[in-house]
């Protein structure tokens, strides 16, 4: 999966935990800059992609994930190790 | 007899002058010693002479940096009291918050250069004055502050010192919360009078992996925490080496036993407390010490709220007022030094919130609780219509308030708090009418009240469901969440 489909899988996902459905996605979104980015959305978020691409994070891999990139980052990581 | 200038005070400048060269702070991945901790605090206090303003309340914008903390202290040392403003909240809400206390001065990150030593002579101020001012949801729409005095604090540092807990200079204790919540203050007090190290959370972070990084790479030895944020991290516990932890408070919620006993596999040689307070009472003002691997005193699966501290009388009420018997509901109630001398400028609910016993002042908690046979007092929930989220004190009646402005009063809504399948306290707002976008609805929120506060599920309903008084049936509405 390239990071184009990654993305586009992602869409759906980000934008109904951060209840933003017209969010446009983009590396530097964090909790510093997205006002719905909780702890609960984030906790929440991360099971939707964990079951929507199969994988599990470890909890030392999520406390690197502090932006929209880096996930998607560690994502491609685990598809690509898959 | 308590003393603030004596048990604070002079108990911070004591590690000053020990060590000068140990770590005080580490903010964002940076150590500051107490050196550059008393250079901070001395620059500021210049700062707040030089500004000749006779006002005895400050406000204080909120950042995670040394200069925020150093204020603090500043303006201790100069006799005045601080009310913290977070940059995150609405702008309307802060300017409610300091035109309510009639304050026209915030300290932000004041980075005055250092021009020399100013760290005694501290201006004279009584056990009285007060110390600051936390405001929190109001049911009203209008946040409520309640004020703490010096001996107030003066009186918690003393209870907390009597539970037993002990901290060296060698320690490293974690500061989780945000500094308009109060246990931030036992957080950063419990440290710096002691010569230990305070671990903060940056804003803008997960808060509960941060925390979950500070203890496991930088061997944090001493913290309090919302059991929420063990929730969250409670599908990583066994990947989590929480060894180092000597001592864990858990706070600001209802403590979960199954939790706890998971918890116990992570923090292998770990003390664990459940503390219990509300503001009014200043920060903690009962405690229960877990054991492990034992029967701990639990309701509903919710662990005991314990036995009131040293310096906090308890007792628990009916409705008429008068004591309950042993094992039967009521009003929790506390007095002592711990507890406020009232709301600000708010007499109606002075008025009903405290009331004199016997001689003594009591505070209405508004919790249900009854008195186990061992002498600890168990938690039963809310008389009211209060939340927890996150540790957060949420008035359900203050977002219904703002949502019905939304409508202008056309509308009816009602705000239920309900757990989520990860056992996780939410919000849920109903209105009743026919489904539309909730987008500017929850827009006019997010204007009014801090990010915590916000729904995450806002629900449409026709017609709101009626109980046999004719009233709107929260319970059947909270029925449609699960």
């Amino acid at each position: 999966m390239n990071r184009e489909e990654i993305i586009e899988k992602l869409t759906p996902i980000v934008r109904s935990n951060l209840q933003n459905e017209s969010l446009e996605l983009r590396d530097d979104l964090s909790a510093e800059n997205v006002s719905t980015w909780t702890s609960l959305a984030f906790m929440q978020m991360l099971t939707d992609i964990e079951n929507e691409f199969g994988i599990k994070f470890k909890m030392m891999e999520l406390i690197r994930l502090r932006s929209l990139g880096d996930i998607i980052q560690s994502l491609e990581a685990h598809l690509a190790n898959a | 007899m308590t003393n603030f200038k004596l048990q604070i005070l002079a108990t911070i400048r004591n590690s000053i002058a020990n060590y000068p060269d140990k770590n005080a702070f580490y903010i964002d991945g940076a150590y500051y010693t107490y050196r550059q901790f008393a250079e901070r605090v001395s620059a500021i206090r210049g700062v707040i002479r030089a500004a000749e303003i006779n006002e005895q309340i400050w406000g204080l914008a909120l950042h995670d940096d040394l200069n925020t903390y150093a204020s603090i202290f500043a303006l201790w040392m100069e006799g005045k009291a601080y009310v913290p403003l977070h940059p995150s909240w609405p702008e309307e809400r802060i300017a409610s918050i300091k035109e309510q206390v009639g304050c026209s001065n915030a300290l932000d990150s004041c980075d005055a250069p250092y021009t020399g030593d100013l760290l005694d002579d501290w201006l004279e101020a009584s056990d009285e004055d007060l110390a600051y001012i936390l405001f929190t949801s109001g049911s009203t729409g209008v946040p409520k502050g309640v004020q703490l005095t010096r001996r107030n604090i003066a009186a918690f540092m003393d209870s907390f010192w009597k539970t037993g807990i002990d901290i060296t200079p060698e320690d490293r204790c974690m500061q989780v919360f945000d500094l308009t919540f109060d246990v931030s203050v036992q957080s950063y007090l419990v440290a710096l009078t002691r010569g230990a190290c305070v671990y903060t959370v940056p804003y803008g972070q997960v808060k509960y992996l941060y925390a979950a990084s500070l203890i496991q790479e930088q061997h944090i030895t001493f913290g309090a925490m919302a059991p929420s944020m063990l929730t969250y991290l409670r599908p990583y516990f066994e990947e989590f080496d929480a060894s180092s932890m000597k001592v864990c408070i858990l706070t600001a919620e209802a403590c979960p036993v199954d939790l706890m006993e998971a918890w116990y596999g992570c923090a292998k040689n770990t003390e664990i407390y459940d503390f219990y307070g509300p503001t009014e009472a200043t920060i903690y003002c009962t405690y229960y010490k877990l054991t492990r691997g034992g029967e701990n005193l639990s309701l509903n699966g919710i662990i005991s709220i314990g036995k009131p501290l040293a310096n906090v009388q308890a007792i628990i009420i009916r409705e008429d007022g008068t004591l309950v018997e042993e094992q039967e509901k009521g009003e929790l109630c506390v007095a002592g030094d711990q507890v406020t001398p009232g709301y600000w400028k708010n007499d109606e609910k002075n008025a009903s919130s405290f009331f004199i016993r016997d001689g003594v002042r009591y505070y209405h908690t508004g919790d249900l609780c009854y008195w186990h046979e061992s002498g600890n007092i168990m938690y039963s929930g809310r008389i009211d219509q209060q939340a927890k989220i996150q540790g957060f004190r949420v008035e359900l009646g203050e977002i219904e308030h703002h949502a019905r402005q939304f409508y202008q009063n056309e509308r009816r809504v009602i705000a239920l708090a309900f757990q989520n399948v990860q056992n996780l306290t939410e919000i849920a707002l109903f209105v009743e009418s026919e489904i539309e976008d909730p987008k500017s609805l929850i827009d006019y929120l997010r204007s009014k009240m801090p990010s915590y506060m916000i729904p995450t599920r806002i629900l449409y309903e026709p017609t709101f469901p009626l109980n046999k008084s004719e009233k709107i049936d929260r319970n059947e509405l909270k029925k449609k969440l699960q």
